[in-house]
């Protein structure tokens, strides 16, 4: 009884690994609105010749820049932590540990904007509380994520303070482990009229500082007595965002579904188009992007996000149904990462909101709702209509822009932090394992060497 | 030891009928006992000679002196007494309550009581204050642990950074002055995983540089007498780094010295001005201990809980930054990495090192990991921390036997619960093993220490039999 | 012997009225039955809600007449089937906690056919549930067979009013109130008493149909149990670990011997996979697909059990635990984590359906079924292929988009 059973799976599994139909039926999509942050722009590396570089290259492999492009069995080459170069025929240094990836896949490594654990630390600060020894930081590898961020983006009337760091999973190494901190902060809308005012005051005061700050070295050359402009009180953070040195997050005050409630929630819904508007309109107010979280509603107005330059995260698996109130302007939807992602709108996934839902890797949750299945994330913004492709940016390039980091990590470009996966298989396919993980241009996971997922090796 | 202590001693000991200090005259013969003398060769079959408290003799052609008196040893096995050196017994007021073993976690810490982490006092540089100030004496754990076989034991401060001096405690003292053997012992110094920390350590380590940079400069002139020594008797040698700490050079406070009174590192009042400065500026006594430390006229017990921790403390205190230490890791930490993960920066570290007697696992599994012996094959020398708490102690031989079952040798899992912390508390001179002229602090064991039907029958202190019941 | 039969006959006479006397064609570019290989180019014929001919098309014929409805380079699966579901009644209710037996209660009476949660599920291609009470209590009531057609008739929904009585073993129905039942003993102990109370009410009916006996005083708590002892209703049992799943099987299929499905079998419950897989107990799996090991391994349960011989295998949700419209996820993580991929093909369809006695009906595309199908971009378990459309009994119940 059970022999034609195995034998008609053996057949059923050569015939499902062909799945070339799992981009069918999607049309390309156009581009919408620019991107709203400055393009990537790798930081200058000071010039170290004395010092030889150690070379390392991951060979043969189908890379994912992150970028939405692929490049069929090319060749990533590092030079000590950073992304020398990516393509074909790459001539490779002398010394060079090559890697090889033939028959396998390559990604930057994902990055996800709500983590905790993996030897994250405390704020205070984060550089030195990190535990880089946390066996947790070894799931998260298997796991396929490199960086998250860890803590939180603050919140109030003004741009505020969460304490929050890009962490990367730099197993054994403590300087490695934190890219940035506060790179993030914080702030709520709606906003009280009286507090809607205080922002219009205070933005008009940055940028008058601003504007002194600029023309402040001419001043101190003429009169090397002159006084530095002062930060205007209480708006440290509001400057931070407006230079660009950080990334305002508006808590659009996305509940999530509460499994037990049947889908319906208690409370006020705040997470409806008009408190999306109230922080579309403080994004215009300082004339940069803002980070929308899980606005469940977004799907509904995607040009107007756009038109700011502003980012979405969100979990394409939470359900909101419709408020019977506002009908029309209200609810989750399976398609909003697509739908948003269309309209230009960059888009980062996060781990659904639910009984054993968390954005970090336990060991006692249930498995495909937490940070141990980051893929799957995204899986479910490509059911959603998202294009296959573009669905990895959710992880990797779209990802590292919301934490105000994509100029180190999140795709893989020369100059870039060389954090890479080697995988076997589609990125984002259920199955997929990583085989080998890469940060700072180190190995630091290898499937076959941690005990987590060996005993699956197929 | 001092005038003081001796006098003091005798004192006691004509006011106490226990065990006292007065040395007998009458010498005292152990024959036909297997010496396990820690320091050489194990002595099968030999007499061990003890007169006025101190080893006289032994070997196996050791003729018993007239007039002995003779303790025929057949069978039984003789060790040097146990020197613990992470203990704060003493520190609180009242005798603790046997805590209950820390079991439920899986793979993680020790499975047995030890004294609470590094963190507790809060972060300070106090590199001055004596944690014997805050000593309790005439406590019923003393007793106990001197019957479980602990004959020396260090008092450790509480807290993070550099919480204060440690002490070496005798545990049959009933006061604070026969208790205390050595109020000055060696600096405590304390990593704890958090920004303040690590601030303060780099920050310490720079300003006592500093003034180590100073006192090597030439005196103002005129010279006053004795300008450059401080205190008189200091003679400040180099200490090379990886060298036991010698006790010598160690600054010892006056004998009269009020116990409130400065701290060493500090001149005693109505001393002359060692090294008169153009400016009189109050000198921190915190940061002129450390600045002893770095002159290499004191030594250190370095505590760092794991592998995660040593990174961090590599990161606060420069590589440049040199001083005779030993490093102590009270237990391990599978979720922060026990010590043997990073080897490297261990044996960069040129000192012994105090683990857990136990072995643990790799984090969140059941696979043992065996950190002592990973140290001890890469060349380090490795002692136990085994604690301050009686029950502990008694199990201390045990735990020992798992680790030789696992592949540690005996000889090395001996001298680290003896001679290994000896030379860190800086008193392996006097104790820690059985060679002449040592302190006769003696363990004798019916069989085999190590073996399961091995048992400590009469523990002997200085010569004299401790008593079995309190 | 149902007590209420009267309300399936008048569902089959409704819904019959609703059907299309019309046969359709589906062409698909594949056709996975799931109790038979896959197959290319295939049609499935559907006329009044059975599948009336299914084949490649170039040996199978399509009736004259027919509709052709062609789904073109998209594949047809079964629609799957999760027993192990309590949203189909708007969310909560579902435990009555006063009394530890309630085998008088029935999920039936919840159900809230205009529920969003049942447009949900069946947007993950469940077309047909076990909609069963918590785990509050021993014996928690019997849950109903439900196809998740969301509507205004609950008529045209149940498959079975008695689809099973729900059972639960351990933790979560032990009372800490101070009565009996405070231990998985007391539970044991009040289990037994009430399963053999129902086995003697149902044998002294049925002597009494052979006219071998009186005729029983009608005693409604009992009334539901004599469909368990009939054989007509199997038992769903709620376990939590090992003890509970050989407690389970010793209790239900050693001593009483009436049809059950072990559902859950989580946490350490693998451990007892060998004894299991001796009685080829009906394993419903799910929702925690994983242990973390003494060995530092993530040991996935189904991949445990499988490889011990336990073969009669589904997998749940246990919705809201899991959203009820990713039991598709949950068995692309047993696949994950090493269950060969036809097992979890089967274990969301046709080996749920034998588990609770609708194989006959559903589980598979084969001649003779329900109509109940969906229609995929791909392998049906990968969670980038939301169905473009679910059928249940030839009516699409879902396109693409129609949930948010």
């Amino acid at each position: 009884m059970r022999l034609p059973i195995l034998l008609t799976l053996a057949a059923a599994l050569v015939a499902t690994t062909d799945l070339a139909a799992q981009g069918r039926g999607r049309r390309p999509r156009p581009e919408g609105a620019p991107n709203p942050t400055a393009p990537a722009t790798p930081e200058a590396k000071p010039a170290d010749d004395k010092k030889p570089k150690k070379h390392t290259a991951i060979v043969g492999g189908d890379v994912y820049l992150g970028t939405g492009q692929r490049l069929t069995g090319a060749t990533v080459l590092i030079a000590d932590d950073k992304i020398a170069e990516v393509g074909h025929n790459l001539t490779l240094p002398e010394g060079t540990t090559v890697i090889d990836a033939k028959g396998r896949t390559v990604s930057p490594g994902f990055v996800c904007v709500v983590g905790n654990g993996m030897g994250a630390g405390r704020n205070g600060p984060f550089a030195d509380t990190v535990n880089p020894f946390d066996p947790e930081i070894k799931q998260g590898l298997a796991s396929g994520v490199t960086s998250f961020l860890a803590g939180g983006a603050g919140s109030g009337p003004l741009p505020t303070a969460g304490g929050n760091a890009v962490i990367k999973l730099a197993w054994g190494d403590v300087k490695g482990m934190v890219l940035q901190e506060d790179s993030v902060v914080g702030m709520s809308v709606p906003l009280s009229p009286a507090d809607r005012d205080k922002l219009v005051e205070t933005v008009k005061k940055v940028r008058e500082y601003l504007a002194e700050m600029d023309a402040f070295p001419a001043k101190k050359a003429a009169d090397p007595n002159a006084k530095e402009p002062q930060v205007p009180q209480g708006a440290e953070k509001l400057v931070a965002v407006m230079r660009g040195q950080a990334v305002l997050w508006i808590n659009s005050g996305g509940l999530g579904f509460n499994p037990f409630g049947g889908g319906r929630r208690s409370g006020p819904r705040t997470n409806d188009v008009d408190t999306i508007r109230a922080a579309l309109d403080v994004a215009k107010l300082i004339g940069k992007g803002v980070v929308l979280q899980k606005p469940t509603s977004a799907w509904l107005v995607p040009d107007e996000i756009a038109a700011t330059g502003s980012m979405v995260y969100l979990s394409p698996r939470d359900r909101v149904p419709a408020d019977p109130q506002s009908p029309d302007t209200t609810g989750s939807n399976i398609a909003s990462a697509a739908i948003l992602a269309q309209h230009g709108v960059p888009v980062a996934v996060t781990c659904p909101v639910g009984m054993f839902g968390g954005a970090g890797v336990g060991t006692g949750g249930i498995m495909g709702q937490d940070l141990n299945t980051p893929h799957l994330d995204a899986a479910f913004a490509i059911r959603g209509g998202m294009d296959n492709r573009k669905a990895l940016r959710t992880l990797t390039l779209d990802a590292a822009k919301m934490i105000g980091a994509d100029r180190r990590i999140g795709s893989l470009e020369p100059g870039k932090d060389a954090d890479v996966l080697i995988l076997d298989g589609d990125p984002l396919h259920y199955a997929t394992f990583v085989t080998t993980a890469l940060v700072n241009g180190k190995v630091v996971y290898e499937l076959a060497k941690e005990p987590l997922y060996r005993h699956l090796a197929r | 030891m001092t005038a003081r202590t001796k006098s003091l001693a005798l004192l006691l000991a004509l006011a106490s009928a226990t065990v006292a200090l007065a040395q007998d005259a009458r010498p005292l013969a152990f024959t036909n006992a297997r010496l396990v003398t820690v320091s050489g060769a194990v002595v099968e079959r030999g007499t061990l000679v003890v007169r006025n408290g101190k080893i006289e003799a032994l070997g196996d052609n050791v003729t018993v002196p007239a007039g002995a008196r003779v303790v025929d040893a057949s069978g039984k096995t003789l060790l040097p007494g146990l020197v613990s050196a992470f203990s704060r017994a003493g520190l609180q007021a009242q005798p603790r309550a046997e805590e209950p073993m820390p079991g439920g976690r899986r793979g993680r810490g020790s499975p047995m009581p030890m004294p609470s982490g590094g963190g507790g006092g809060g972060t300070a540089n106090k590199a001055a204050t004596k944690a014997v100030d805050g000593l309790y004496a005439k406590q019923a754990v003393f007793g106990d642990l001197l019957r479980a076989g602990v004959t020396s034991l260090a008092l450790t401060p509480v807290g993070g950074g550099f919480p204060g001096l440690g002490a070496v405690l005798r545990p049959d003292g009933k006061t604070l002055e026969t208790l205390t053997q050595d109020d000055d012992a060696f600096v405590q110094v304390t990593m704890v995983r958090d920004g303040q920390t690590k601030k303060l350590l780099k920050e310490t380590f720079e300003k006592a540089q500093k003034i180590v940079d100073d006192r090597k400069k030439p005196p103002t002139p005129p010279a006053e007498a004795k300008p450059a020594e401080k205190p008189p008797e200091a003679k400040p040698a180099e200490t090379k780094t990886g060298e036991p700490p010698k006790p010598e050079p160690k600054p010892e406070p006056k004998p009269e010295e009020k116990k409130d009174g400065p701290p060493p590192g500090q001149n005693p009042q109505g001393q002359p001005q060692a090294r008169p400065q153009p400016q009189a500026q109050p000198k921190d006594p915190n940061l002129e201990v450390v600045a002893d430390l770095l002159e290499g006229k004191r030594r250190a017990i370095v505590q760092i809980d794991s592998a995660a921790d040593m990174l961090h403390w590599q990161q606060a205190v420069a590589d440049g930054v040199k001083f005779p230490r030993a490093l102590l890791v009270p237990r391990h930490d599978p979720l922060a990495g026990s010590i043997d993960v990073v080897l490297d920066q261990v044996k960069a570290m040129q000192c012994p090192v105090l683990l857990s007697p136990d072995l643990t696992t790799q984090a969140r599994s059941r696979i043992l990991v065996h950190p002592s012996k990973q140290l001890h094959d890469a060349g380090i020398e490795v002692g136990f921390a085994f604690g301050d708490n009686p029950q502990t102690v008694r199990a201390v031989w045990f735990r020992l036997a798992e680790l030789v079952r696992h592949g540690l040798p005996a000889d090395v899992a001996l001298r680290a619960v003896t001679l290994v912390p000896a030379k860190m508390l800086g008193i392996d001179k006097q104790v820690g093993s059985l060679e002449v002229g040592k302190d006769a602090n003696l363990l004798v064991f019916a069989g085999d220490p190590l073996a399961a039907n091995g048992r400590l029958e009469t523990v002997w202190l200085a010569g004299r039999e401790v008593e079995k019941q309190p | 012997m149902n007590p209420a039969p009267t309300l399936r006959a008048a569902a089959v006479l409704t819904f019959a009225a609703a059907v299309p006397a019309q046969a359709t064609a589906h062409l698909a570019a594949r056709i996975v039955p799931a109790d038979a290989p896959p197959f290319e180019r295939g049609v499935l014929v559907e006329e009044k809600g059975k599948i009336t001919a299914l084949g490649p098309r170039a040996t199978t014929a399509i009736p004259p007449g027919a509709k052709v409805e062609d789904h073109g380079d998209l594949w047809l699966s079964p629609g799957f089937v999760d027993l192990h579901h309590h949203v189909s009644g708007g969310g909560g209710d579902i435990n009555d906690m006063t009394l530890p037996i309630n085998a008088e209660l029935r999920t039936l009476d919840v159900v809230k056919p205009s529920d969003d949660a049942i447009a949900r599920t069946v947007g993950g291609g469940v077309t047909t549930t076990l909609f069963i009470p918590g785990s509050g209590t021993n014996i928690s009531g019997f849950g109903v067979l439900l196809k998740m057609r969301r509507g205004k008739s609950l008529d045209t929904m149940v498959v079975r009013e008695l689809g099973a009585m729900k059972v639960a073993q351990g933790f979560n129905p032990e009372r800490g109130s101070g009565d009996l039942g405070a231990s998985r003993m007391g539970s044991s102990a009040l289990l037994t008493k009430a399963l053999e109370r129902g086995k003697a009410y149902a044998e002294a009916w049925r002597a009494h149909a052979a006219g071998k006996g009186p005729k029983p005083e009608f005693a409604p708590e009992l009334e539901q149990l004599r469909a368990v002892f009939d054989g007509d209703v199997p038992v769903l049992i709620h376990t939590a670990g090992l003890r509970d799943c050989i407690a389970t099987a010793r209790m239900f299929q050693d001593v009483f011997k009436v049809r059950m499905v072990l559902s859950h079998g989580c946490f350490d419950g693998w451990l007892a996979a060998a004894s299991l897989a001796k009685r080829q107990t009906p394993l419903n799996l799910g929702p925690r697909m994983y242990e973390f090991d003494r060995y530092g391994r993530f040991q996935g349960t189904c991949q445990a059990y499988w490889d011990a011989g336990c073969t009669n295998m589904s997998i749940n949700t246990d919705a809201p635990v899991v959203a009820a419209e990713e039991l598709q996820l949950q068995a692309a993580i047993a696949v994950r984590l090493g269950l060969p991929y036809q097992a979890a093909l089967q274990a969301l369809t046709i080996a749920p359906a034998r588990q609770i006695g609708i194989a006959d009906r559903v589980g598979s595309l084969a001649v003779g079924k329900d109509a109940d199908f969906q229609v995929t971009v791909g392998d049906p378990l990968d969670p980038r292929h939301a169905p473009r459309a679910v059928y249940i009994e030839g009516n699409l119940v879902h396109r693409h988009g129609d949930t948010r």
